[in-house]
């Protein structure tokens, strides 16, 4: 028996698990190449083109860029409208009853695998993490708990995975320390590979022996800092048992950046506080939703595929392409609109949270690697939907093309034309009111802003005792950054990550350090 | 039981969706009409075309008038005002503060097209630093006769009157000595310390052609024929509008001669519209500006019948400049779209100058008197 009998047919696919151009040959390689040089093109294209335009041909300049700002306030506006619907759903969420809820099913024989990959983080953060497990309100004998360690971490990581199973071990079902050997072939170092050395090892070693069927195990793949609310395994329960096609989907909830919201700086605020809220608006739009960062997938579908892919970057959001690819795009993310807690970026200093923050949303801007994956395996699948292939494609072209230009179209560029668009332009009435427009339509947009104050602050921890009533006030005008976080932490990283693509120069797996 | 709120709907979405398409189609042209200049007229409620005007300031606290209506009170970080939707014909501006004069104009504003004016506002009475060849041994200056400028001009600096003052008790005041020789050598030499003070003060270079010839930041002035013309000679892209504006006749102009063009300026000059009418078109079309500039950028400075005896860019401007005519010395600016405001700084008769760096000199045979700049200028 071949060893992939277990794999979806398109899973078996030599080019299945690709993870950049270098790893094909011929045309496909050619093919891949350019898909992965097709995303930063396109924005260097857009962004020096407004510059060109400019200057040229400023008069058309001016009303691309007027154009733009409506489009930007009604975006704001059609954002915004989907993060308050999720906020109320997230609020009610979190007010259930959750373990009644899921008292009508029959779900005693369902399992949860729950992977927390481990690199060289804090004892401190591994703790909370663990503490927030024993805490859930559902029966913990049923969780088969994995600290998923690296061999090139060292010793100290290795006694400290030690030292918890030592104090959490017998408060689950099953406590699994795996250990991912350094410098495997074909391997990335990162948290695909490890993850999914664990995942394989706890399938030889627990499931296989104990004929746990693969079908009532689900698998939450959390980021070592992910804090998790009580109900949370009765709200995937929830969910799964009530799912369309529960073997077919997976499962995200909100994460939010907030564990140490006091300790962290107004700049990792927001930065953490507009990631959450992407989400939150994702979880309102679920088809164009991929998973993200801590999340639940039955493990049946993941054997099915071969667990996550361990030769790229964005393997968490990876995982759903794959799933999508090999279940001939009859595969679903739902949305929990439950959250979890996880790190907001914490530096030692100021320019040290600044340099991790660029980091941490390059590697996440990285995930327009997937963006060449799908454009090249929709050329292969045609199993999918031809409306469905194109739609998709079209979505995220367009996502990975707004995050990167439209802050800079708007906040930068808008005002190209008045410097760049030379004297005869300079001397209209069009040139004046070009900023006026702009800077009134980017205010109107800012109103959005207030509803993202009012929400970041329901949904911040309780306030220490050391912490005065002001820093409310902080966290309630910390929004007016925006502009500014946009464009460092969005705009700039996406284009250092594309940029890398296009010209070839992969990236690695960058590990955010932790601290509280 | 499941739980109450729901997921937006497909539905939902698509509508909200299409709501804002809609919006963002109506909006859309809505805005292009108002960026360019399109307003509904009062009358009618059709559309017309409208201009602006930008008028800055260097003053704050000064007054700014569009049409005898008060429309802007200038601050430290607001001495401009953009005004919009104003119909394309002739309008009067005034710029006053109290203790300076006023400064008034009469400008075109054409339909889509921004007129853009510098204002400047002179005090009414200049405060000068006197400088005496002597001085007391406490630094103080002494003047041994009264001076005739400080009837119209105050001093900021203690100054002891002292007509028998015996030289031989005082010392030279070696800044006098100093700017005494700019004052007395020749005007290339002279040129060039002007020149290397101004490119310390302003970081870029000035180069004389000619000992009546003037070039800095691409603007040249130059005599010619007793009289004094200013010439862009730069980069066309850089180039001020008025350069290739309609000219406005000079003094001497306006009295002999009746062109068309002539009276077509003098009506708007002195606000009557309706004589305008009679002679050119109020109406006044959409200006065609080409980037390939056909106009010879040269503008004639008004002297109003004066003789010009030196002349020199004001300090860190290439829109206005100083002349010494006989009555004094003034300051005049170059855009002759109409009159060519000139306000003195400083009154009295056959007064030379010296321009260095920043700072205006003086000098009326005897002694030299620095004025004070607005530091706003620099």
């Amino acid at each position: 028996m071949e060893d992939n009998a277990h794999l979806l047919p398109y899973a078996r696919r030599s080019d299945f698990h690709v993870g950049r151009a270098t790893e094909l040959s011929g045309g496909k390689r050619k093919l891949y190449r350019f898909l992965e040089i097709l995303p930063g093109l396109a924005s260097w294209t857009t962004l020096i083109g407004i510059v060109l335009l400019s200057i040229y041909r400023p008069f058309l300049a001016a009303y691309f860029i007027i154009a733009f700002s409506i489009f930007w306030v009604l975006k704001t506006a059609f954002l915004s409208y989907h993060l308050r619907h999720n906020w109320r759903r997230l609020r009610h969420h979190m007010s259930l009853d959750w373990q009644d809820l899921v008292s009508r099913f029959e779900h005693e024989h369902l399992y949860h695998l729950v992977i927390f990959p481990f690199y060289k983080e804090p004892r401190e953060v591994i703790e909370a993490t663990l503490e927030s497990l024993v805490r859930v309100s559902y029966d913990k004998k049923k969780l088969i708990v994995v600290l998923a360690t690296e061999e090139r971490a060292g010793g100290e990581a290795a006694q400290i995975a030690t030292e918890m199973k030592e104090r959490f071990g017998e408060e689950f079902g099953h406590f699994e320390i795996t250990s991912h050997p350094a410098n495997v072939p074909g391997e990335m170092a990162g948290k695909g590979s490890n993850v999914s050395y664990a995942i394989e090892k706890v399938r030889e070693k627990l499931i296989e022996p104990n004929k746990i069927p693969y079908e009532h195990i689900i698998v939450s793949n959390f980021d070592i800092d992910t804090v998790l609310y009580p109900d949370y395994f009765n709200c995937l329960v929830w969910h799964f048992m009530t799912a369309e096609r529960p073997l077919k989907s997976s499962f995200q909830p909100v994460p939010l950046f907030n564990n140490n919201l006091w300790q962290a700086g107004s700049l990792s605020r927001v930065v953490a506080m507009s990631s959450t809220f992407w989400e939150m608006v994702q979880q309102e739009r679920p088809e164009r939703m991929a998973t993200f960062s801590s999340h639940s997938v039955s493990f049946q579908a993941l054997y099915e595929v071969n667990y996550w892919q361990r030769n790229m970057v964005s393997e968490d959001s990876r995982i759903y392409w794959n799933l999508m690819m090999a279940n001939d795009g009859e595969y679903d993310v739902i949305p929990l609109s439950y959250p979890v807690s996880m790190d907001a970026n914490v530096g030692g200093n100021l320019f040290e949270t600044v340099k991790n923050i660029y980091k941490q949303h390059r590697r996440w801007t990285y995930g327009v690697e997937n963006f060449s994956y799908i454009a090249y395996h929709f050329t292969r699948n045609k199993n999918i939907r031809l409306g469905k292939r194109i739609k998709i494609l079209l979505q995220q072209a367009e996502g990975y093309w707004s995050l990167v230009t439209n802050p800079i179209m708007l906040f930068v560029l808008g005002w190209a034309p008045i410097f760049l668009g030379g004297r005869v332009f300079h001397e209209t009435v069009l040139s004046y009111n070009l900023p006026i427009v702009v800077r009134n339509l980017l205010i109107l947009a800012m109103f959005g802003l207030v509803i993202s104050s009012i929400i970041s602050l329901s949904l911040a921890p309780k306030r220490p005792a050391h912490r005065s009533r002001f820093a409310y006030v902080v966290m309630a005008i910390q929004w007016l950054l925006v502009p500014f976080t946009m464009i460092i932490f969005s705009a700039l990283p996406g284009l250092d990550a594309q940029t890398r693509l296009m010209f070839g120069r992969y990236m690695g797996f960058w590990v955010t350090p932790k601290k509280r | 039981m499941s739980p109450q709120v729901q997921p937006l709907s497909y539905r939902h979405r698509f509508v909200f969706f299409y709501f804002l398409t809609g919006i963002f189609v109506l909006a859309l042209p809505f805005l292009y009409l108002y960026a360019t200049g399109y307003r509904l007229s009062s009358l009618g409620g059709n559309l017309i075309s409208t201009g602006g005007l930008y008028v800055a300031t260097e003053r704050s606290g000064a007054q700014i008038y569009i049409d005898d209506e008060l429309v802007r009170e200038t601050r430290i970080f607001r001495r401009a005002f953009y005004a919009q939707g104003l119909d394309a014909k002739t309008h009067k501006i005034y710029v006053q503060k109290t203790g300076h004069h006023t400064w008034v104009k009469e400008l075109p504003v054409y339909a889509h097209i921004v007129t853009e004016a510098q204002a400047f506002n002179l005090p009414l009475v200049p405060q000068v630093r006197i400088i005496t060849e002597w001085q007391t041994e406490a630094g103080v200056s002494v003047l041994t006769s009264i001076s005739p400028i400080l009837k119209n001009a105050s001093s900021t600096n203690q100054v002891l009157y002292e007509p028998r003052a015996s030289t031989s008790t005082l010392a030279v005041n070696s800044e006098y000595v100093q700017l005494i020789s700019l004052f007395k050598e020749t005007s290339n030499y002279t040129e060039s310390v002007l020149d290397r003070a101004r490119a310390n003060i302003t970081g870029s270079s000035a180069t004389s052609t000619a000992t009546t010839t003037k070039e800095w930041r691409g603007v040249q002035l130059y005599e010619k024929d007793n009289e004094v013309y200013a010439a862009f000679v730069g980069n066309k892209e850089e180039m001020p509008y008025y350069y290739c504006a309609e000219a406005f006749p000079t003094w001497e102009e306006s009295n002999a001669t009746s062109t068309a063009t002539a009276k077509h300026n003098l009506a708007l000059t002195h606000g009557a519209l309706e004589a305008a009418t009679e002679v050119d078109e109020l109406d006044l079309p959409v200006q065609a500006i080409s980037n390939e500039v056909e106009c010879d950028p040269v503008i004639k400075i008004d002297r109003k019948n004066e003789t010009i005896s030196d002349f020199d860019f004001f300090p860190n401007s290439t829109d206005l400049m100083i002349i010494a005519t006989e009555s004094g010395i003034y300051v005049i600016e170059i855009d002759d779209r109409s009159w060519q405001n000139r306000q003195p700084l400083l009154l009295g008769n056959n007064l030379t100058f010296k321009v260095v760096g920043s700072s205006v000199y003086a000098y009326d045979g005897k002694v030299i008197y620095q004025i004070s700049i607005s530091q706003n200028w620099f």
